[in-house]
């Protein structure tokens, strides 16, 4: 990826789809998606990005938080986040 | 490979059941139940409500609803299902249901059906329910309606069914098996493939609310159960029984006073569907949450739950298939530590299939 697509991509809001119904129940997130009457159960860190995805946050302030919370450098955080993104788009889980 | 739809089904069974055992052991209440009416446009013969309450009482306005689903979702409510009576004869359920749905609460709908024309139908596909369940008597108008004792009721909930599965809405259709309907239960199971939807059957007949227990003489016979099980339920399941669950979830017979909570029409809070002791109402309650950790009605439920195994199933054979049931023990027997006939009954024919199947390596 280029510097500026990267830049871009940052400056993203992800939103999550507003169909989902969710709870953080110890520390792990299920989503209730009732338009493909799934649920779904993400992993800690991927609650926590879920968490963060509430239609005003930037990939880049996701990132930051991540990197705090977990420790891990700003080049991990990005590829997390954006392969989680990534993922759970693919899984109708996000607002087109 | 690309993922089966069959396999997308379990995998959403497998985090649903996930979900239920973690509000289960951390004791948060994953499903709430509200009766937003006790009115209905049926007469069901074993309906377990009774409407002789209902005198001077005021159902719940859609502004009290919108305060108790607050409430419910801060004390970690992830489903919510609207019921009855039946809810859709509320004038005003879009709005009860539109509430819920502003709270980020995944909607389940019980209804019968009768109401739900075309133009109905896609007022509920715009809810996005996760689920409409409907119940089904029988499999033709003179077995349905000999249940819901109205003419012409068993066309209108196939009707209903094809106006939501056309517009793709999940449906589940739900049939407690009965004197009436214990020879039709693969013509049912037709119904349900045929129309793109989800069957279960109870076969648990509940007593009515006040403790009468006339309902349960419908109950069907110990060969019709035995034939259920053995036969009909393992073709349902594609060829699969049930697992007899041996977890690590904090052992209670049932989610009472842990997993889910019920709300009648007037806003008053009970443990279950079933047990019917009230514990406050929504409508004067300020803090839900002290309610929920506190109440000594729900901590004596939550207690009678977790005593279950040790007072009654480990004493009888087959205790670990039984679905027991301590409200309806309660009601039948006067005592929620009382075997009741249809548990140990059920049970029994259960484990035989259970182990019959396993012998057959299924």
């Amino acid at each position: 990826m280029e510097r500026n697509d990267t830049v871009n991509i940052k400056m993203v809001i992800p939103k999550r789809n507003h169909d989902a119904a969710f709870r953080v129940i110890d520390g792990e997130a299920v989503v209730v998606l009732p338009s493909r009457s799934e649920v779904k159960i993400l992993s800690e860190v991927g609650s926590r990005i879920w968490e963060l995805m509430d239609g005003k946050t930037t990939i880049s302030q996701i990132c930051e938080t991540i990197c705090m919370e977990y420790d891990v450098s700003p080049e991990t955080a990005l590829d997390d986040v954006l392969n989680f993104i990534k993922e759970i788009g693919d899984e109708g889980m996000l607002e087109s | 490979m690309t993922q089966k739809p069959h396999e997308k089904r379990e995998e959403t069974k497998n985090a649903y059941l996930r979900a239920m055992e973690k509000g289960w052991n951390k004791r948060i209440p994953v499903a709430a139940h509200f009766e937003v009416t006790f009115r209905c446009n049926h007469d069901c013969v074993f309906c377990y409500n009774t409407r002789e309450d209902e005198a001077g009482k005021t159902e719940m306005s859609v502004s009290d609803y919108r305060r108790a689903f607050k409430m419910v979702k801060e004390l970690g409510v992830l489903f919510v299902t609207l019921t009855g009576g039946e809810p859709l004869l509320r004038k005003d359920f879009f709005e009860i249901a539109g509430a819920a749905k502003e709270e980020a609460l995944a909607l389940r709908i019980f209804t019968n059906g009768y109401l739900i024309d075309e133009e109905m139908a896609a007022r509920i596909k715009k809810l996005v329910p996760f689920e409409v369940e409907m119940s089904i008597h029988g499999h033709n108008a003179e077995t349905h309606e000999k249940v819901t004792r109205v003419k012409g009721s068993f066309d209108t909930l196939l009707q209903a069914v094809d106006n939501l599965r056309k517009l793709d809405v999940k449906v589940n259709l739900k049939s407690i098996i009965t004197r009436f309907n214990e020879d039709e239960l693969e013509g049912i199971v037709e119904i349900a493939k045929q129309k793109g939807c989800s069957i279960t059957f109870d076969p648990v007949i509940s007593p009515r609310d006040n403790g009468e227990l006339s309902p349960i003489q419908y109950a069907t016979d110990e060969e019709h159960l035995k034939k259920f099980w053995v036969e009909i339920y393992p073709k349902m399941r594609n060829s699969l029984l049930a697992p007899v669950v041996e977890d690590n979830c904090v052992w209670a017979v049932c989610g009472i006073g842990r997993a889910s909570i019920a709300i009648d029409p007037y806003g008053d809070i009970f443990p279950c569907l079933q047990w019917r002791e009230k514990i406050g109402n929504i409508k004067e309650v300020a803090d839900l949450k002290d309610l929920w950790h506190n109440s000594a009605v729900l901590n004596k439920v939550r207690g009678i739950a977790m005593r279950v195994k040790e007072e009654v199933l480990d004493k009888v054979e087959y205790g670990n298939f039984c679905s027991y049931c301590p409200a309806v023990a309660r009601q039948v027997t006067g005592d929620p530590f009382k075997l009741y006939p249809q548990a140990i009954e059920n049970a029994r024919h259960f484990a035989v299939a259970y182990e019959t199947a396993k012998k057959k390596g299924k």
